[in-house]
């Protein structure tokens, strides 16, 4: 139906949440509070971690209720979310390659301090 | 088949939503065109583990007579020929109520599902995929398993293609004697995403005919210069050079098996701070690898290794803002949402720092005497605190407004070691450090147990001052007076051992579990002291 939605051409923007492996400590508090199916475990990429971290699976329906509650009760930065602007307009277009650009440059600087 | 005179039972579990109606509909369309009589039943479950769900099928073949045979709508333990699972745990629960037995086949996918107990514990909680499979063994006469999940993805199928998958390698298990074509007619006239469907099940089949489910999975490990140097590369070119130095100094000295776990953690702490913090952690090791000379696999420094990378590369604001606005990270994320270069996305990010955490960036020097001040008596009565202080924000760090307040925070970097929040750490990093070496030379498995214990210490904010708070009564409270004790009366540690594994576990898997561990230790010790 997405995918229908998406071939009209209109400006649709799907939202899915996820977590940043590197900055998950995998202390589960998130999972505690909150239990989305979605929200699974899922071995570390780091191999100093041996215990499992918090994952976001392509199941995701974008709800954001994982995120609002490590939010409201400072749990931890680990959520983010995602939009993904299907039939970007011209001005969404013009915008993301400024901040392409702008984070190319500041990021090559930030590597320097 | 030799069976053919007898009753067929076959039973399906599977967790809800992963299409097991589907999949008992396409068997029993199988039995119908093979000219045999079947009854299918379905118990419905919740997709959120709340309950699983079974199906059933009795099959007989087709006897002329005027009485119509009665099948049973409920599985016997001890009398099923066919157990067909769609997750691991989900066999392990009907095994574990006595369906399996010396006359089943088992095919099963082994991917599993996780439960929310299994993904409470703050240390691994997950239940152990060996016990399934010593079980599956045991209780049949033959054993299929299959990572169907994984098969499904790398041929570019998703998660709903597994149910084909496992009719495919049940028919090519032979347990029942039917033609590959009978079950693509099944398929096609049930019609439920019949191309996906088929091609998954050939995929199915002709994995079990080609007997790779027995091949065990020989993960090609990079080679370590291929390791090197992609860690390298990711490194600040400043960098680079002197960390080869001490690279050199792990292959000289180190054995082969810690290589990499050092390796990893000296480009972790130079990417972190400077080379000059990855020296400090190495001459830790070495230290404590120095104790662990004459074993064959050196678990005490691996574990004291992995869990001292892991602490002294603590999560600030700093290393938080670093991660998020690396470009790095946006690649990953394109690819995990599966998208194309030219599709536009915006990134929000949920942030919600204490005032420690911000005040823990400044000097120490500044910082200390306030905090003692605001921890007196007289400023609690001045202004009481009842909420706490934070500062949320949602950056949207795709944006180069949003990213600009986290970039400018990556800048404090090189103030880090001066800073409150790092004199914090450092001092229980030091205590952990002392205490392994302490009673690594009382006894060697005791100083594995403490090296050990250094994974509680996880999260931020409140969880973390928990964490930290629980590791500091672990050692005091715990591990200092049970050994004290055995110190005088014996010379095994084995009671410190146990109790100090029992903790641990106490502590992982509940917020107080530190206090229900120093119950027991207090109970145990009295016990041993009448």
């Amino acid at each position: 139906m997405i995918n229908n939605k998406i071939k009209t051409g209109k400006r649709l923007v799907q939202t899915k949440l996820g977590v940043d492996p590197d900055v998950c400590t995998g202390d589960h508090s998130c999972m505690r509070y909150n239990g989305c199916p979605s929200l699974t475990l899922k071995e570390s990429p780091s191999i100093l971690r041996d215990d499992p971290i918090a994952h976001i699976e392509q199941s995701c329906v974008g709800c954001g209720l994982c995120g609002e509650i490590a939010h409201a009760a400072v749990l931890c930065p680990s959520f983010y979310k995602v939009e993904i602007i299907n039939n970007p307009s011209l001005i969404d277009r013009i915008e993301a390659k400024l901040n392409g650009a702008f984070l190319h440059f500041i990021s090559n600087d930030g590597i320097n301090s | 088949m030799d069976k053919k005179n007898e009753l067929l039972k076959i039973l399906i579990p599977a967790v809800g939503g992963q299409g097991g109606g589907v999949l008992t509909e396409w068997l029993i369309q199988v039995f119908l065109i093979e000219g045999f009589e079947v009854q299918g039943v379905g118990l419905p479950g919740l997709s959120q583990r709340g309950g699983s769900t079974v199906y059933y099928i009795e099959s007989y073949p087709k006897v002329n007579s005027e009485k119509p045979i009665i099948f049973s709508q409920y599985p016997l333990p001890g009398d099923i020929d066919i157990i067909l699972a769609q997750e691991f745990l989900e066999l392990g629960r009907v095994l574990e109520l006595g369906y399996g037995s010396d006359k089943t086949t088992v095919v099963s996918s082994t991917h599993r599902i996780y439960s929310t107990l299994e993904k409470l514990p703050i240390t691994r909680g997950i239940y152990s995929e060996e016990n399934l499979r010593k079980l599956a063994n045991a209780f049949s006469d033959k054993f299929i398993g299959l990572n169907a999940l994984e098969i499904a993805k790398q041929n570019g199928l998703g998660e709903l293609a597994i149910n084909a998958i496992l009719l495919g390698a049940l028919g090519a298990s032979g347990a029942l004697n039917i033609d590959e074509a009978s079950y693509l007619k099944a398929m096609s006239q049930v019609g439920v995403g019949v191309e996906i469907n088929i091609k998954a099940f050939r995929i199915g089949w002709d994995y079990v005919k080609s007997n790779k489910y027995n091949l065990s999975l020989i993960e090609s490990g990079t080679k370590w210069d291929e390791f090197k140097k992609e860690k390298l590369e990711k490194l600040h070119p400043d960098k680079r050079e002197e960390l080869l130095y001490l690279i050199f100094e792990i292959e000289q000295e180190y054995p082969d098996v810690l290589r990499e776990i050092l390796a990893e953690a000296l480009f972790r702490l130079a990417d972190y701070q400077d080379v000059w913090y990855s020296k400090k952690y190495l001459d830790s090791i070495n230290k404590i690898y120095r104790l662990d000379r004459n074993s064959e696999d050196f678990m005490l420094t691996e574990m004291f290794a992995k869990n001292l990378a892991l602490w002294m590369s603590y999560e600030d604001g700093i290393r938080v803002a670093e991660l998020k606005i690396n470009p790095e990270r946006f690649k990953r994320i394109k690819k995990e949402m599966f998208l194309r270069d030219n599709q536009v996305f915006h990134v929000t990010d949920y942030l919600n720092p204490d005032a420690e955490e911000i005040y823990g960036l400044l000097p120490n020097l500044f910082v200390s005497p306030i905090v003692k001040l605001t921890e007196t008596r007289l400023f609690q009565k001045i202004w009481p605190r009842k909420k706490k202080i934070t500062f949320p924000q949602n950056p949207t760090t795709s944006s180069f407004i949003g990213s600009l307040r986290l970039w400018f925070l990556t800048k404090f970097k090189r103030f880090r070691p001066y800073s409150y929040r790092f004199k914090k750490e450092y001092s229980l990093m030091n205590k952990y450090s002392q205490s392994v070496e302490r009673f690594s030379r009382m006894d060697y498995e005791l100083g594995c147990l403490v090296a050990k214990s250094g994974n509680i210490i996880k999260g931020y904010s409140d969880v973390r001052r928990r964490t930290m708070d629980s590791f500091n009564r672990f050692v005091d409270n715990i591990i200092n007076p049970l050994s004290e004790f055995e110190k005088k009366s014996g010379n095994s540690f084995d009671l410190t051992i146990d109790t100090g594994e029992k903790s641990l576990k106490l502590i992982s898997d509940s917020t107080d579990g530190i206090d229900k561990a120093v119950e027991l230790v207090n109970k145990v010790l009295k016990r041993k002291a009448a």
